[in-house]
């Protein structure tokens, strides 16, 4: 069925030029040469097609086809996208690594069923508290001006459960909010930072990592079917390796990217012992509730815990 | 009666405009002044106050059409003579509710297809509420354009 | 589609508001590319979704309240204490004060009415010649535009700022650029002043210590106006929007309460006043979005820096040409239209030739500037025109000294653009 030319256009707030950004046009390249031209992937990187909720209503009326989008904003379609991201979730790489190729394909069909076809899933590492001044002690924790996603529910009940009141706003605010003081405080992965250009601001991170972050490369369903079998197998593999190359690729750059900062007088500091238990406690409750709220389905966390058990510490 | 009426009607709505900008004044200078002196803020604030310039900005719209302000190139209608300047008006003003017609109705449209799928605008409201702008609005300057096609061409020069 | 656009176009011929002309090109547009209209109303929508935007409605209630208040009088006459002693003296101070005046009231005609109307008749009186008296008061009614917080400073500041650009487009950048390049059109237009003013019989008024300081006093409120536009800002305090807020609810205190001048009564009206401009501005931006949404969508702005890239190879050629086409777009659309419209499919390009997207911001609004006065077509022109019932071809000719003098300093506002960033 598929003889005309399909052209799938993907939105993303990723910029032009990032390592992300790098990969996907790569996997276009990709599906350009091995579908002979019958399958076009365009990108609009950088956020010229608006937030990722924008996108998602795009996508719904047919102008975009998919979206590199972030889990919180994509928990509006299927709430157990942010899974990876519940905090204190995953203590080390390590566990990620081996947790990953178990409960991916889980996800995968989850999204299905929500008319959503995964291309793939890619960390973007753990997300440190940064800020524009030390924060040690529970005292300095409450007194910040804390910025959170739009739409990231989970890292705003964590926050208000921890006594903080973070503001929320679009990720394209925060440059500014940050140079002018309007926020103060952020939680970001190291490269996230550079690569948003924060880091001339943010002078201290807390060395605790409260959750990792994971994209999604998703197509809508309907398009993704107008494929035929073959071309789609060519388009899935493609990208497979790109969210692998991107996978493999972040805990290099995350590291990078911290050294870089570090350079630029950034000072990684420890939050005495009470402060970080309090946390942790915290991370478990938060957790723990949502589980006895079903915002996200119990049989998926249970996976997870299995997974995360096998994968040992 | 009728004229009085209208007259109520175009002093409520300055009113309005008006309680909708001192609001957002208000908003903006609590927003400051809880940041500087208490190192707090609303949360909800930001949010809020964006949505209000929408919706400012099409109330405004609405006043500015009673007012005949909306920027146009009236060059050639300029030179044209009385009863032609009155046709060239009337049909521009005719498309113009057309369009704004058109607004109001897909603005409608999106209001449904995000009722399908709804987000939280804030606590306690659905993100769809503040869409109701849109049919709202351009549906009343669908209307005012329309009216206005049959009155006379506008003399604003600034 | 091309039947539609004819359509859209001849609609807009006979004066069919541009908004209305934008969102139809927009709906066809979308119609074209086979996308549910709802689209068009989804981009429309993310008017509400922009940071800072709050900062048009408030700077416009500002320049409203200045305008109706005792500012205009209390303006000149500091300038005049300051400034009138010397040759040209009267002519200066009719600068100044429209550069400060239109700053805060922007491009919408106030200032030729608020200020040019008494100054007009007081250069006639002094015995400027009426011909440099028209053309000095019509062209200094868009002098001013590069000054914060002026509408389309903001305006640019916000389209641009959205493009996330590196460099990025910050208010406070733009706000410290447009110093001076807006400084060096009112020094040209000064000195020629001088020259003008050299051999009239004398200066309009001899230098007096006590008039300066009694000037000063009756001036105090109006006085650190610049500083908390500039100041907040810059000192990192204030975002643009709040010190837009902070700005007006001052403006509001002073001409309210302190100097009552505005009666509370009145001040309803004034604000519906104030919002209708807005109105008709924020309604066109939203129809832009939409607009360049789909210009976006079908990969305009790469074919059109494709097509520059072969045909113009550098960036002098680019500004070059940038300065004829935004002159033209100037003098027959209205500048917050041209701004919205043309920033995000000019500024990658602009890029791509190394031009700073500050330095860029600041060339297009002084291109757009002379616009407005710039015959047969700029605004300003029939403005004038209607407020000291003359004619076009006579304001035309009042005007061309001026507009040659402008046209230099744009010129070397566009070659130099250590002016716009060297503040930086
Ligand atoms: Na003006
Ligand atoms: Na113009």
């Amino acid at each position: 069925p598929a003889s005309a030319q399909q052209v799938i256009k993907i939105a993303t707030l990723a910029p032009d030029g990032s390592a992300w950004m790098k990969e996907l046009r790569t996997a276009a390249a990709e599906v350009q040469a091995g579908t002979q031209g019958r399958v076009q992937v365009k990108y609009y990187p950088g956020g010229v097609m608006g937030s990722d909720s924008v996108v998602l209503r795009k996508m719904r009326l047919g102008q975009l086809q998919g979206g590199v989008l972030t889990s919180s904003e994509l928990a509006a379609v299927y709430p157990d996208a942010p899974i990876y991201s519940l905090p204190f979730l995953f203590s080390n790489w390590t566990q990620v690594e081996k947790v990953r190729p178990q409960i991916d394909p889980i996800l995968a069909r989850g999204f299905e069923a929500k008319g959503l076809h995964m291309l793939g899933a890619s960390g973007v590492g753990f997300a440190y508290i940064m800020s524009t001044k030390p924060l040690r002690s529970k005292a300095d924790m409450v007194g910040t001006k804390l910025w959170i996603p739009q739409n990231d529910s989970i890292a705003e009940t964590t926050f208000k459960v921890a006594g903080i009141s973070p503001i929320p706003l679009p990720l394209g605010d925060v440059f500014t909010s940050l140079q002018t003081g309007l926020v103060d405080t952020v939680a970001n992965t190291p490269s996230g930072a550079v690569a948003l250009q924060w880091h001339g601001k943010l002078r201290y991170m807390v060395n605790l990592p409260l959750s990792y972050v994971v994209g999604y490369t998703v197509v809508d369903l309907k398009a993704w079917q107008k494929l035929s079998p073959a071309d789609q197998a060519i388009v899935a593999k493609a990208f497979a390796a790109a969210s692998a190359r991107t996978d493999a690729g972040i805990k290099r750059d995350d590291a990078s990217a911290l050294a870089a900062m570090q350079k630029q007088g950034l000072t990684v500091l420890n939050m005495d012992a009470a402060e970080s238990a309090r946390w942790r406690e915290i991370g478990a409750r938060v957790t723990h509730q949502m589980e006895v709220d079903k915002t996200i389905s119990p049989d998926v966390l249970a996976a997870v815990r299995k997974a995360i058990a096998g994968a040992g510490k | 009666m009728i004229e009085k009426l209208l007259r109520g009607l175009h002093r409520a709505e300055d009113l309005l405009l008006a309680a909708l900008l001192a609001a957002l004044l208000l908003l903006s200078v609590l927003q400051i002044g809880l940041r500087m002196f208490f190192d707090t803020g609303l949360e909800w604030a930001e949010t809020v106050s964006r949505m209000g310039v929408l919706w400012l900005a099409l109330f405004g719209a609405l006043g500015a059409a009673r007012a005949h302000r909306h920027i146009a190139i009236d060059a050639l209608p300029r030179l044209l003579p009385p009863l032609w300047r009155r046709v060239a008006w009337a049909i521009a003003q005719l498309a113009t509710a057309v369009i704004c017609g058109l607004l109001a109705w897909y603005g409608w449209g999106m209001l449904q297809m995000e009722r399908e799928a709804p987000a939280v605008f804030v606590e306690g409201v659905a993100s769809w509420w503040p869409m109701l702008a849109f049919p709202f609005g351009f549906g009343l300057l669908s209307l005012r354009f329309a009216i206005a096609a049959f009155g006379q061409p506008s003399e604003h020069d600034v | 589609m091309l039947i539609g656009l004819a359509l859209v176009l001849l609609l807009a011929a006979l004066g069919m508001p541009l908004f209305a002309v934008i969102a139809a090109i927009a709906l066809l547009g979308f119609q074209a590319a086979g996308y549910d209209l709802i689209a068009v109303a989804v981009e429309y929508y993310r008017l509400g979704d922009k940071p800072g935007l709050i900062a048009i409605p408030m700077f416009t209630l500002a320049g409203y309240l200045l305008g109706e208040s005792g500012t205009p009088t209390r303006l000149v006459r500091l300038s005049m204490a300051m400034l009138g002693w010397l040759p040209g003296g009267l002519a200066i101070v009719a600068i100044v004060a429209c550069a400060f005046f239109t700053a805060f009231t922007g491009a919408s005609g106030m200032t030729i009415v608020a200020i040019g109307a008494f100054l007009y008749p007081a250069l006639v009186k002094a015995h400027y010649p009426e011909r440099y008296s028209l053309g000095l008061v019509t062209s200094s009614g868009s002098l001013g535009l590069l000054f914060a917080p002026s509408l389309p400073l903001i305006l640019y500041g916000f389209v641009a700022g959205q493009l996330n650009t590196t460099p990025a487009v910050t208010m406070r950048d733009l706000f410290l650029a447009g110093l001076m390049p807006g400084g060096l059109m009112i020094l040209v237009l000064a000195l020629h002043a001088m020259w003008v003013g050299r051999q009239l019989p004398k200066a309009a008024q001899s230098f007096d210590l006590g008039e300066l300081w009694a000037a000063l006093k009756d001036a105090k409120w109006e006085l650190p106006l610049p500083l908390i536009v500039l100041g907040g800002i810059y000192s990192g305090k204030f975002a643009a929007s709040e010190a837009a807020a902070v700005t007006t609810l001052y403006v509001l205190i002073v001409t309210v309460l302190i100097k009552k001048e505005i009666k509370i009564g009145k001040l309803p009206d004034l604000m519906a006043e104030a919002m209708r401009l807005v109105g008709a501005i924020l309604i066109i931006l939203g129809a832009a979005g939409a607009l360049s949404n789909w210009l976006v969508d079908q990969e305009v702005p790469n074919h059109l820096f494709d097509f520059s890239r072969q045909h113009v190879h550098s960036a002098g050629v680019f500004l070059m040409l940038l300065n004829v086409v935004l002159l033209m777009v100037g003098m027959f659309i209205d500048i917050f239209s041209a701004i919205v419209i043309l920033t995000p499919l000019l500024v990658p390009v602009a890029m791509a030739y190394g031009i700073h997207p500050v330095h860029f911001g600041i060339v297009m609004l002084a291109n757009l500037q002379i616009g407005y006065f710039m015959p047969p077509a700029g605004m300003d022109l029939f403005i004038a025109a209607y407020r000291f019932k003359t004619n076009i071809l006579t304001l035309t000719r009042a005007c061309a000294p001026f507009f040659l003098l402008v046209g230099a300093a744009l010129l070397i506002i566009t070659w130099w653009p250590w002016l716009s960033l060297g503040l930086l």
